[in-house]
């Protein structure tokens, strides 16, 4: 039996507490890392992976099936992250001076650290390159992460491997 | 082979290690390619240290426990928030079940009484609303 059949059948028989167990086993892992890829933060990456299960309890009762469990969970996930780093941003506004800009293919960077290459690349591109390394190279967990097909992930992690590779000349 | 394939090969080989379905291609290629056999080595360089830049963290032993805590408290909260709406609708049940029970007498007595029911009725409601108001100030 797959996971999101076990899950329905439990939904069901509105057997919540076993369904959170289920999904916490599953995707607490892959949600904080996830957090911590968007907040770039443990401590508060893992509060934001709390409020992601408060809300996925909350929602439980309400979860028709449509999307698998795991997809539907990634869209609450990415949108509790991105609110709380706009609460983050709010609360520090960068300096200019801060804010990277996508750098150029080609362009040559030879004393840049790698991880100051990595947050020159495009935002996309960090995102994938990041999540990537962070969920254990699985360029399919990725593509369910970000809602993307999975084709379009690994020509995103390519051209940031070309990119990184020519800035690291 | 040509090189763009050669190169995009590598590339695949570094997101799953089975990939390689042309792997002695790929080897005579790079054999001959010293370009693409540079490209290989930088790029198997660049992923290790790409791995160990991002090392997966790992989440606090304390976190099941702080979560479990919390959606104990939501449960808890839910239930205290639907609490006056059910003393309510209770009390509101007693009273009819009194008015019910002393249709049999006079019309007056029924209607003082069922009156009298409906205000009370309210009494449990506001008292239990002020306490929460105390309580969230």
């Amino acid at each position: 039996m797959s996971m999101d059949e076990e899950v329905q059948q439990l939904l069901e028989k509105h057997r919540y507490s076993e369904v959170l167990e289920h999904v916490l086993d599953l995707y607490e892992k892959k949600v904080f890392r996830m957090a911590v890829m968007m907040l770039r933060d443990a401590g508060r990456a893992e509060e934001v992976t709390q409020d992601v299960f408060v809300k996925v309890w909350r929602a439980l009762p309400g979860y028709n099936g449509r999307a698998s469990i795991g997809t539907w969970l990634y869209t609450i996930a990415r949108n509790t992250c991105l609110s709380a780093v706009r609460a983050e941003s709010y609360r520090k506004t960068a300096p200019l001076d801060d804010v990277s800009e996508p750098s150029e293919p080609n362009r040559s960077l030879p004393n840049l650290e790698l991880e100051e290459c990595v947050s020159r690349l495009p935002e996309i591109q960090r995102e994938i390159v990041m999540l990537f390394y962070l969920q254990e190279k699985s360029v399919k967990e990725v593509a369910r992460m970000l809602d993307l097909p999975e084709g379009t992930v690994k020509s995103h992690l390519h051209r940031a491997r070309r990119t990184l590779g020519a800035m690291m000349e | 082979m040509d090189c763009q394939e050669v190169q995009e090969e590598i590339l695949d080989s570094l997101e799953d290690a089975s990939s390689t379905g042309r792997q002695q291609e790929l080897e005579a290629h790079l054999a001959k390619c010293p370009s693409c056999a540079a490209f290989a080595s930088k790029q198997k360089a660049l992923d290790v240290r790409l791995s160990q830049l991002f090392t997966p963290p790992e989440i606090s032993r304390a976190f099941r426990p702080a979560l479990n805590k919390r959606i104990h408290r939501e449960t808890a909260r839910l239930w205290l928030e639907a609490l006056p709406d059910i003393v309510h609708f209770a009390s509101c049940g007693a009273a009819t079940a009194l008015c019910a029970v002393l249709l049999p007498y006079s019309a007056s007595y029924v209607f003082s009484v069922g009156i009298s029911a409906a205000v009370l009725a309210y009494v449990p409601l506001i008292a239990i609303r002020s306490l929460f108001a105390h309580e969230t100030e």
